[in-house]
């Protein structure tokens, strides 16, 4: 099953897994990034690099219009006003300089904790992507092998099958895009919790005006 | 091979853009000369037509300047992203039947997208040129940004809702019978306005009001970034001319060609003038002549109307534009679903 | 059904928004919570509720005890609304206190901005009429959250209801305490928000469900199969989202907002904030330990086990704690903290008794809780005549919205008002478990179930931690009843005479003068004495609390015994 999610992603949308796994990298970077940078603004930004990998991730993967939104979203709306903000505060670098050395020990073992705990319930289909598995895959090409066992000759017809779906035609033919997808589970199935989360938004507003709103 | 194909796609789409920006710079100096009695360049080239490319040689020739207090990377990082993705907004417009570079089913949702990236470049550059005219007219740009796009989505949003696709050619195609500027005129008027100032063109040009900020968030720019910058301003206002066009006008599509059409009742496929007049209903033409002309009025407006104030630009959105947008977007659904009509293209979707 | 009642005047509520009438939207709120406490009572008799019925295609469920959680969060929201509904002090004059007088007679007071001073017409609570508003959705979110049976749909209320939460807390913006106190409470809670959401996506990725009930069925035949996967993976699943709801409820591992935020938020919020979150998820976790507790038949590692280890340190870490705290408000989310534990190791052993009990205890614990909240503030308006000369307690921060902050303000306060702090002492003697009273009979009900089960160790954890909780509560009592009082009544106060003038039929016809002398209004006296009463009567007829409970957790196990 395994497999055949993955050959039906390298064919269908044309791109390499390796291009995935380097995404992962970028954004486990832009992640450390982001904690590390002693500048706001400039940690800030690496978050919005992060947010923007993560779409293109989204994109790769097939989810056009999730990763389309997730930029509109989160870097064209959320973060652009945190930027914003952090910019007009105009904190000083020097003050923020604080000794955190001291608890790095304790940051590796809480990670350690947590990926052991998580790494055990993470499902499998998703670890097989990471670059850890890719690395010693390509060393000892078990992957490959791996294929060659399932289905036979599993080369050639992938090169076959790609040559013949690059056009994708089946796509153009029957177009199921996310949006009429999401559009029909929201409104019939869902829609109560589409009147909640519209329910929850209310609060917010509210709560911001009733907040910020000049009282006599 | 396919590698070397979309590339030389790329640079059919960016270089008549690029060229067609230095026209424009061209056609502003000239058509502004006029309306103020002056003569404008007339110097280089024939009546000054090839001015723009020795001011583009002069400022690529030039030595850059640095500010010593500037973060460097994000200092020629801000120009680079502003010009990358005022470009990348070329990818999914059709300038023809079948001619496009990307036909992507969320090809408007795609052009949101990229302008929102396109703010971080000026908020960046404003930022990390380590000066106060320069970081005032990037916060002021940005904010204007922000603002007017919301606007922006918001009537896409309708034009979507009654062309019931997010296709770009399916938007143009579905005007074949009337251009969306009949049922959506005061949408029109209002994304026209969000466009100037979405494009910080006069009379919404406060982020590099030179009376206040020297030149807003390029004044430290120099030499080959500010050419960047000046590019990328200009490809976003042919950009958003075509994009308003392609809305409200029917883009590539001819409207008077089919009204004869439909007058002369040409029904007989066989004649020379009937292929003619096809080839011309639906060519880049039409999308050409309709783009100039907005980009006329543009340029018209900017050397009509004095600059207004910050916050009277942005009451204008919030307590003006915004509201009735969004009193459209709440009677134009009710519309639609009151008198039973259904979206076209729903099915394509 | 009944959440369109909550939403249609929710709607008509946030429409007008005038300041003044600020106490008039809380009395709409009391009125639409009585309704709301109808249509969840008469929902009760429906006949098919013992099973749960499914609503909404299956994204939520109602059954008995949903129905009664409802009641009972409609009930104390509708007690809160109480402080804030009517003005806290009134006049008395003995003249007119006759039935006849009261009604056929009108006063008017002259306007005076002592008599608007003295009932505290200007209080911060009366101007935010958001108030009222914000609190019904509040119980909204949590009644959602209740009778919630989908992943999802409990994540969109768990943040429905918290966000409710933070924002009530951050209402009061005059005091930068409470402000602060909020932000506090937003970040802490915004990252426990994370853990579920991660607990759940997690669950969604491995299991792809996130129906609770098809959840549950996969769950428990993974126990029977004992399939080394699956039975690894459920329990840290929930082991985090259920984090993520121990940090909301501040149970003892992930309890270190709590009493900083109950601190720095006005009293009257802190009753709500302490109060409705725990109801709503304890309820929520109640279903989820029962119908995933799979402690008996696989014996493996059991995400339950984890509770108890919560429990252990609740209980422990909320007495300690507790013993040297002198802010009362830090000292009741303390012993809030301690009386979780016993919740929550009432809720893990997830027998008949143990849920009849938990039932039991988290019904007369929210009731004791929010009588000694009630007691706080009544205290605070009734020292408004008083002069404290306790230097000390006249520059705490923030003393408008709470005025009794520390212990040492209660010193003697038996003195001034006997009643008050009788009923403070009796609620308090109800925390500590003395025996008449109802704490007493819910810890017993606790430490009998845990017995039979077996739980020896924490049964002695729990016994030695409630003797020793009970010396905090006792250092109250003393302060209350033993140290002189540092307060003296104003010189000024005592000899005001307040003009007012009484009409018949719109004509004036007689002149009177109020003396200083002014009580608690009746809706304050009423609710504490109502609770008190509860609590120190209980023992006479405990039938009908101990039969909810019973029926309830019989109704919880019978599926699984037929």
């Amino acid at each position: 099953m395994n497999n055949i999610f993955l050959l039906n992603d390298y064919i269908t949308n044309g791109y390499r897994l390796e291009f995935v796994d380097f995404i992962y990298i970028i954004s486990i970077l832009f992640g450390i990034f982001t904690i590390i940078s002693r500048n706001p603004i400039v940690s800030v930004l690496f978050l919005i690099g992060l947010f923007v990998n993560i779409a293109g991730l989204l994109i790769l993967v097939g989810y056009d219009y999730i990763g389309l939104s997730y930029i509109l979203v989160y870097v064209g709306a959320v973060s652009i006003l945190f930027l914003f903000i952090l910019m007009l505060i105009n904190i000083r670098i020097s003050e923020l300089v604080s000794e955190t050395n001291n608890d790095i020990p304790l940051a590796v073992i809480t990670v350690l904790l947590f990926y052991f705990i998580i790494g055990q319930v993470i499902p499998s289909n998703l670890t097989d992507n990471t670059i850890v598995t890719s690395l010693s895959n390509s060393f000892s090409e078990v992957y490959n092998v791996q294929l060659d066992n399932e289905i036979l000759n599993i080369i050639d017809l992938k090169q076959e099958i790609a040559y013949a779906s690059s056009k994708s035609w089946d796509n153009s033919l029957i177009e199921f895009t996310h949006i009429t997808g999401i559009g029909n589970i929201m409104y019939t199935n869902y829609s109560l919790w589409l009147i909640i989360s519209s329910v929850i938004l209310l609060v917010g507003m509210v709560g911001a005006i009733v907040i910020t709103i000049k009282q006599k | 091979m396919s590698n070397i194909i979309s590339i030389i796609q790329g640079l059919l789409v960016i270089v008549p853009a690029l060229i067609s920006v230095a026209f424009v710079t061209i056609s502003e100096r000239k058509v502004m000369a006029s309306m103020q009695r002056r003569v404008g360049p007339n110097a280089v080239g024939y009546y000054g037509l090839l001015q723009a490319f020795a001011d583009a040689l002069k400022l690529l020739l030039k030595e850059y300047v640095a500010p010593t207090q500037a973060n460097i990377i994000l200092f020629f990082l801000g120009p680079v992203i502003t010009l990358i993705f005022a470009l990348l907004g070329y990818l999914v417009i059709p300038y023809a039947p079948g001619t496009f570079i990307s036909d992507h089913r969320l090809g408007i949702f795609f052009m949101l997208a990229v302008s929102a990236i396109a703010t971080y470049g000026i908020l960046l550059a404003g930022w990390s040129a380590n000066s106060k005219y320069a970081f005032l007219g990037s916060l002021r740009s940005t904010a204007q940004l922000i603002s007017y796009e919301l606007i922006l989505s918001s009537v896409l949003l309708l034009v979507i809702l009654l062309t019931g696709s997010l296709n770009v050619i399916t938007i143009v195609e579905s005007q074949k019978a009337v251009s969306l500027l009949l049922p959506l005129l005061p949408l029109f008027i209002v994304f026209f306005i969000g466009s100037i100032a979405e494009t910080n063109r006069a009379p919404f040009d406060l982020a590099e009001a030179e009376s206040e900020l020297v030149s807003g968030f390029m004044t430290e720019h120099s030499a080959s970034i500010f050419v960047f910058f000046f590019l990328a301003e200009y490809a976003s206002i042919i950009l958003i001319c075509i994009l308003n066009s392609i809305l409200f006008f029917g883009g590539y599509l001819s409207i008077i060609v089919f009204s004869i059409i439909s007058l002369l009742d040409l029904s007989r496929e066989d004649t020379l003038f009937h292929v003619l007049i096809s080839i011309i209903s639906s060519s880049p033409i039409n999308l050409a002549v309709k783009t100039s002309i907005l980009v006329f009025v543009f340029i018209w407006v900017r050397a009509s109307f004095p600059r207004i104030r910050f916050d009277q630009l942005m009451s204008v959105c919030w307590l003006v534009l915004l509201p009735i947008t969004i009193a459209y977007v709440i009677l134009l659904p009710c519309v639609v679903s009151g008198l039973l009509i259904n979206p076209v293209n729903i099915s394509l979707l | 059904m009944l959440l369109s009642s909550i939403f249609c005047l929710l709607l008509s509520n946030a429409l007008s928004f005038r300041r003044d009438t600020a106490i008039l939207y809380s009395r709409i709120g009391i009125i639409v919570l009585f309704y709301c406490i109808y249509l969840a009572y008469n929902n009760l008799f429906l006949t098919y509720l013992d099973n749960g019925i499914g609503l909404f295609g299956g994204l939520f469920y109602t059954s008995s005890i949903t129905q009664i959680f409802h009641i009972l969060i409609f009930l104390v929201s509708l007690l809160i609304l109480n402080m804030t509904g009517f003005y806290p002090r009134k006049l008395i004059s003995s003249e007119y206190m006759s039935l006849h007088k009261l009604i056929f007679t009108k006063l008017s007071f002259v306007k005076n901005l002592t008599v608007s001073n003295i009932i505290l017409k200007k209080g911060e609570q009366y101007t935010i009429i958001e108030y009222t508003l914000m609190l019904l959705f509040i119980i909204t979110g949590s009644v959602l959250l209740i009778s919630s049976s989908d992943l999802v749909s409990i994540f969109l209320s768990i943040e429905l209801q918290s966000y409710g939460l933070y924002l009530l807390c951050a209402m009061y913006r005059n005091s930068e305490s409470s402000t602060s106190a909020s932000l506090t409470y937003f970040l802490l809670g915004g990252l426990s928000s994370c853990f579920i959401l991660l607990g759940i996506g997690l669950i969604y990725a491995n299991l792809g469900v996130t129906y609770l009930d098809s959840f549950y069925v996969i769950n428990n035949l993974a126990g029977i199969i004992n399939n080394q996967e699956i039975t690894t993976y459920i329990p840290y699943c929930l082991l985090l989202i259920s984090v993520g709801f121990l940090f909301k409820i501040s149970a003892a591992p992930f309890h270190f907002w709590s009493p900083d935020v109950y601190d720095g938020i006005p009293t009257i919020v802190t009753t709500f904030v302490a109060i409705i979150a725990k109801i709503s998820i304890l309820t929520l976790l109640l279903q989820l330990v029962h119908y995933t507790n799979s402690i008996y038949i696989t014996t493996s590692y059991s995400w339950t086990t984890s509770l108890l280890v919560s429990s252990l340190l609740s209980l422990i870490i909320g007495t300690v704690l507790g013993l040297t705290q002198f802010r009362i408000k830090r000292l009741f989310a303390y012993s809030t903290i301690s009386h979780l534990g016993f919740m929550l190791l009432a809720l893990t052993i997830n027998s008949v008794e143990s849920i009849q009990s938990f039932i039991f205890y988290l019904i007369q614990y929210s009731l004791s809780n929010l009588n000694a909240f009630i007691l706080l503030v009544a205290i605070g308006y009734s020292l408004y005549a008083y002069n404290d000369k306790n230097i000390n307690h006249n520059n705490l921060i923030d003393k408008n919205n709470s005025p009794i902050q520390l212990i040492s303000q209660l010193k003697g306060y038996f003195h001034i008002n006997s009643i008050l702090a009788l009923s403070l002492s009796i609620t308090l003697f109800s925390f500590a478990g003395i025996p008449p009273l109802m704490g007493f009979f819910a810890k017993q009900m606790v430490f009998s179930a845990a017995l039979q089960e077996g739980f020896i160790f924490l049964t002695l954890v729990g016994v030695l931690t409630s003797v020793i909780s009970a010396v905090y509560y006792l250092f109250i009592v003393k302060t209350m009843f033993f140290d002189g009082h540092t307060y003296t009544s104003f010189n000024k106060l005592k000899d005001l005479k307040i003009p007012a003038l009484v009409l018949q039929k719109d004509k004036v016809i007689n002149k009177i003068y109020f003396d200083s002398k002014f009580a608690l209004s009746s809706s304050l006296s009423i609710t504490i004495s109502i609770l008190t009463l509860i609590i120190l009567l209980f023992m006479f007829m405990p039938n009908e609390l101990l039969h909810i409970s019973n029926l309830l957790s019989i109704i919880l196990f019978i599926p699984n015994s037929i």
